[in-house]
């Protein structure tokens, strides 16, 4: 397993690292890790997160939740971003701007009812963190960015379609310089003059922009790896492979997947271990032997159940030594 | 002085504006009781669009280009021809006190108190889908045959005035160029405004001021042998010649091209551009025919004709009534107005109290015009038969008032006959396309490339053969009709307010009865000349070149039109009078 | 209102106004199309993702009252007649 000094010797362009995947599995954990050995390299490096749970600051036993970009260590910076409150001061702005703009005492209560029902929606939590990571990209502070990504909701589907939100964009302006041609003719007519100037033509620019940004920095393959988290489990397998499926769908390269929690083969032959224990290491070996089998070109590491919790600096080395470069074959598990 | 138009001109003026002051504005407070501080839909219903308040003066212009077309032109002129200019002007001046501006008021204030909605709206909610649809296909009939009468006073002009042809080009030309200069070269509107007349005015310059360019000239595709042989005179107009289908054909394409493009494109530009030298043609004709007395113009028509002209001798001609009343279409009363009248307008007039000066004033004015067009006629010692006897008598006039040429003037008029007809027709096969397509959704019939090609190919053909002063009368009589429909549906809903309703009731069935007579008059016409295999008056040119068969044909097509237009306006009438009597007893009309 | 005023109105009226609405009529369905596919999600048609669409609602706001009136009225043949 090439682990990932191998996928920056195949790549060494390779500046996003997304990890991508249901929840509960370990993601934050080895988002963390990654981070961790990234910034030992000497490279500046952000670990980005979104957890409402706040995993992060769990893991770096910081608590960083909403606190922007906060230096953990030399080189090492961690973002957990409070997405609800992005969501509403963004909505409160954009409230305030049309009460400022059109001098109104308050908002029309149907307008306000509109903008506070799509505010709660599941999507704009998706596209508020899509958001929050096109903005980080482009600042351009970082060497490394290491992504833990909330699970894919119908948000993720705008990477597929932006394209086709390009070109939408595209009639959009049409439509409104069309528009703008006839108004103006018409105020011409009648010896008036248009005096409004179409800020929305630059908004509808802007929108563009983000929506291709974000698209581009998730799937070129050049600069980002794409990678999934598993564990040597039935569902885990099963929901893997529908992911599979959905990432090839939206036109997503999948760059590795790292197999996590896995006990150490050589448990089951231990006397003193108890035998749930080495019923389930039998188990495992079944499954990891499947996984083998239905993804082994993509397995990039293995990573192993820690006996104590995931937490803290020292316990993310082991964990980052592991990922780094896997002593292991993938075969010696099973 | 008595023997100048201008003492009975000024008579029908003062008349108007007496009845304008004292009887329109007692209407207006006591029976519709118009409020200016009633929000009108303009304000209640703001959209920006077309409901937004818009000032009386603006829309008193706009409403009166809208209802003004040739029917105030033409009308009056057969009508003096016919019966003499007494009962002409009799009827345009009486007609107008108590008929014309009450329709076009109490249109518009129906739809004002109605929300803004139109004539369609108006009609179900009052009666129910079903006399709704018979007001629609009422319409496509009577478009039909709108655009057939049209057509031939449009060609009548253009073929007995040369030179209009190349002059209305020019108008095109300027139009088409006004679209393009103010939306892809994005001019201001002024400015292209007066690029447009350049061209128009080079183009009339250039044809009153050269001879050779004053083509085609008067049955240009048809030899004078022909004319000879069957002793025609080759400088009128006959339907079936070869002329008359060159035009027939240029009009369709031009017809055609407007309803199927956007019309900010190509069809409202050439409206503007052609509307403004016609303004400036309406105007002078007025005064021209005010200051006779100092031109030394005299009357030259027989005061008062026969009050019954025996079909069989003279086709155009029936008895006084009820044939003078639909003679004179636009100029006393017209139902397109009603249509007009409850469109655009209520949707805009700023306050209730201005639906008078706008409604009822804009068809005084047209009433003013119908005025300048009896004068006109007046004037002439031998009007040619057919619509360029108006330009002849509007030339004369002119002329002698501004001391030119008579060149310069014929050509104006010329051009004033032509556009304003264009304008309307062109409108006319739009509205037609638009309603077809209500009517028949589904079937290729309410398809935008196809209806107009039906409407072309139907009015072509009437026009090609058909006898136009007998189309005429038929247009006077569906367009009557209609006005009488209108009135009755007034009194229905201001029944249905419980408001008095004799000022519109009598008016209405008035119109109701004269009209369905003239209709049941022009079928008996139309069926009697079938029947006998004749060919009525102009129409012996086409019967001598295609034979009597397609004559006939064509006028059994007339009288069934007649047919039906009697039989759904008669339908409709009664619908109107059994609801009139329902709202007046306080039941509801079951829908 | 002085005559010279009220005559300039009228020209208007007779020249310009009909064109000026006909052309505030397409404008009208052409902002239509607009309205639908940024706010359509009011509608239930969503095509950007309302995170983004947002971002346009202060500069539409005027039109929206305006909008939903003039989608929402009823249209008879009779009413394009004028």
């Amino acid at each position: 397993m090439k682990g990932l000094k191998g996928l920056l010797e195949e790549n060494p362009r390779l500046k996003v690292f997304i990890y991508a995947g249901k929840g509960g599995l370990g993601k934050t954990t080895l988002s963390a890790a990654t981070s961790v050995k990234l910034s030992s390299l000497g490279k500046k490096t952000l670990v980005f997160s979104t957890d409402p749970q706040a995993s992060l600051s769990d893991v770096f036993e910081q608590n960083v939740f909403g606190k922007g970009e906060v230096k953990i260590a030399e080189n090492l910076y961690v973002m957990e971003i409070d997405a609800d409150k992005r969501i509403h001061e963004y909505v409160s702005s954009i409230k305030k701007k049309i009460i400022d703009m059109y001098k109104l005492d308050r908002l029309p209560q149907d307008i306000e009812e509109y903008i506070d029902s799509a505010a709660a929606e599941p999507a704009m939590y998706e596209s508020a963190v899509y958001d929050a990571m096109v903005d980080v990209v482009t600042e351009g502070k970082y060497d490394y960015y290491v992504f833990d990504m909330p699970p894919f909701g119908h948000g993720i589907r705008m990477i597929a379609i932006a394209d086709v939100i390009s070109k939408w964009v595209d009639k959009i302006t049409e439509l409104r310089r069309q528009a703008y041609e006839y108004g103006r003719v018409a105020a011409s007519l009648k010896r008036s003059k248009l005096t409004y100037e179409d800020e929305i033509l630059q908004e509808l620019e802007y929108i563009r922009g983000r929506i291709l940004k974000f698209r581009d920095i998730v799937m070129n393959t050049e600069t980002t790896a794409f990678l999934m988290v598993m564990t040597p489990e039935k569902m885990t397998i099963l929901d893997t492979e529908k992911a599979l499926e959905m990432f090839q769908s939206l036109g997503l390269k999948l760059t590795g997947i790292v197999v996590n929690q896995v006990y150490p083969p050589e448990l089951a032959s231990r006397p003193d271990a108890p035998s749930y224990l080495k019923k389930k290491v039998e188990e495992q070996k079944k499954y990891i032997a499947e996984i083998a089998d239905k993804f082994g070109k993509y397995v990039i590491a293995v990573t192993p159940m820690l006996n104590r919790e995931p937490k803290g600096l020292d316990t993310l080395k082991i964990v980052a030594e592991e990922l780094w470069s896997p002593k292991k074959r993938l075969e010696d598990y099973i | 002085m008595l023997n100048t138009p201008a003492p009975y001109i000024l008579l029908g003026l003062i008349l108007y504006f007496l009845t304008y002051w004292f009887y329109a504005r007692w209407v207006d407070k006591k029976i519709w009781e118009s409020d200016p501080n009633r929000p009108t839909p303009a304000k209640l219903y703001f959209d920006g669009v077309e409901y937004f308040p818009v000032s009386k003066y603006v829309l008193f212009g706009y409403q009166f280009k809208s209802v003004a077309a040739l029917g105030p032109i033409v009308g009056p002129l057969t009508a003096v021809l016919f019966f003499g200019w007494v009962p002409a002007l009799i009827w345009v001046i009486l007609g107008n006190m108590f008929i014309g501006w009450v329709q076009d008021y109490s249109s518009m204030m129906l739809s004002l108190r109605n929300e803004g909605r139109s004539m369609g709206p108006i009609t179900y909610k009052l009666l129910g889908d079903r006399v709704r649809k018979i007001l629609l296909i009422y319409l496509i009939f009577y478009l039909i045959i709108i655009t057939a009468v049209f057509e031939w006073v449009i060609i009548d002009v253009l073929n007995r005035v040369p030179g209009t042809f190349t002059a209305v080009l020019f108008v095109f030309l300027g139009g088409i160029t006004f679209g393009t200069l103010i939306f892809r070269m994005r001019m201001d509107a002024l400015l292209a405004t007066l690029v447009a007349l350049a061209i128009v005015f080079v183009g009339y310059f250039t044809v009153a001021l050269v001879p050779a360019v004053r083509v085609p000239g008067t049955n240009f595709l048809d030899s004078p042998d022909f004319f000879k042989a069957h002793n025609f005179n080759p400088a009128l107009t006959w339907p079936g010649t070869l002329t008359v289908a060159f035009w027939l054909v240029v009009l369709s394409i031009l017809y055609y091209i407007a309803a199927v493009t956007p019309m900010p494109k190509f069809l409202l530009p050439t409206v503007y551009v052609g509307y403004l030298p016609s303004i400036i043609a309406l105007v002078l004709v007025l005064i021209a025919a005010i200051f006779t007395p100092l031109t030394g113009l005299t009357i030259q028509q027989t005061p008062v004709k026969a009050l019954y002209v025996d079909p069989l001798q003279n086709p155009q001609g029936g008895p006084l009534w009820p044939i003078l009343f639909v003679t004179i279409a636009c100029g006393a009363i017209s139902g397109w107005h009603s249509l007009v009248s409850s469109g655009l307008t209520p949707k805009q007039l700023e306050y209730e109290t201005d639906a008078l000066p706008v409604g009822g004033g804009s068809m005084m004015t047209e009433g003013a015009v119908a005025l300048s067009s009896i004068a006109a006629i007046m004037v002439l010692s031998q009007p040619p038969a057919g619509a360029a006897a108006y330009v002849q008598g509007a030339t004369l006039l002119t002329s002698k008032l501004l001391n030119v040429p008579d060149v310069y003037m014929n050509i104006l008029y010329g051009i004033f006959v032509v556009v304003m007809g264009l304008i309307t027709s062109m409108l006319f096969v739009r509205v037609f396309r638009l309603i077809m397509a209500e009517l028949f959704e589904e079937s290729p019939l309410g398809n935008k490339y196809i209806s107009p090609l039906l409407i072309l190919a139907i009015a072509g053909f009437l026009a090609f053969v058909g006898s136009w002063t007998n189309l005429w009368i038929f247009f006077g009589g569906t367009n009557q009709l209609l006005a009488g429909l209108a009135l009755l549906l007034i009194a229905v809903y201001l029944a249905s307010v419980k408001k008095p309703t004799a000022y519109v009731f009598v008016p209405g069935i008035f119109m109701a009865i004269t009209t369905l007579a003239a209709l049941a008059w022009e079928t008996y016409v139309y069926g009697l000349y079938a029947y006998l295999g004749k060919p009525i008056g102009v129409q012996a040119a086409a019967a001598v070149l295609y034979g009597k068969g397609i004559v006939t044909i064509s006028n059994l097509i007339s009288a069934a039109f007649g047919a039906l237009l009697l039989v759904l306006g008669a339908i409709t009438t009664y619908y109107l009078i059994t609801g009139w009597i329902k709202y007046k007893r306080g039941e509801a009309v079951k829908k | 209102m002085k005559i010279f005023d009220k005559l300039r109105e009228v020209i208007e009226g007779l020249t310009v106004h009909g064109q000026s609405t006909a052309i505030l009529r397409v404008k009208a369905q052409i902002d239509n199309l607009f309205m639908l596919i940024t706010l359509g999600d009011m509608l239930g048609v969503p095509i950007l993702p309302p995170y983004y669409s947002l971002r346009l609602m202060p500069y539409v706001f005027p039109n929206i009252q305006n909008w939903k009136r003039y989608m929402l009225r009823e249209r008879d043949v009779t009413d394009l007649v004028s």
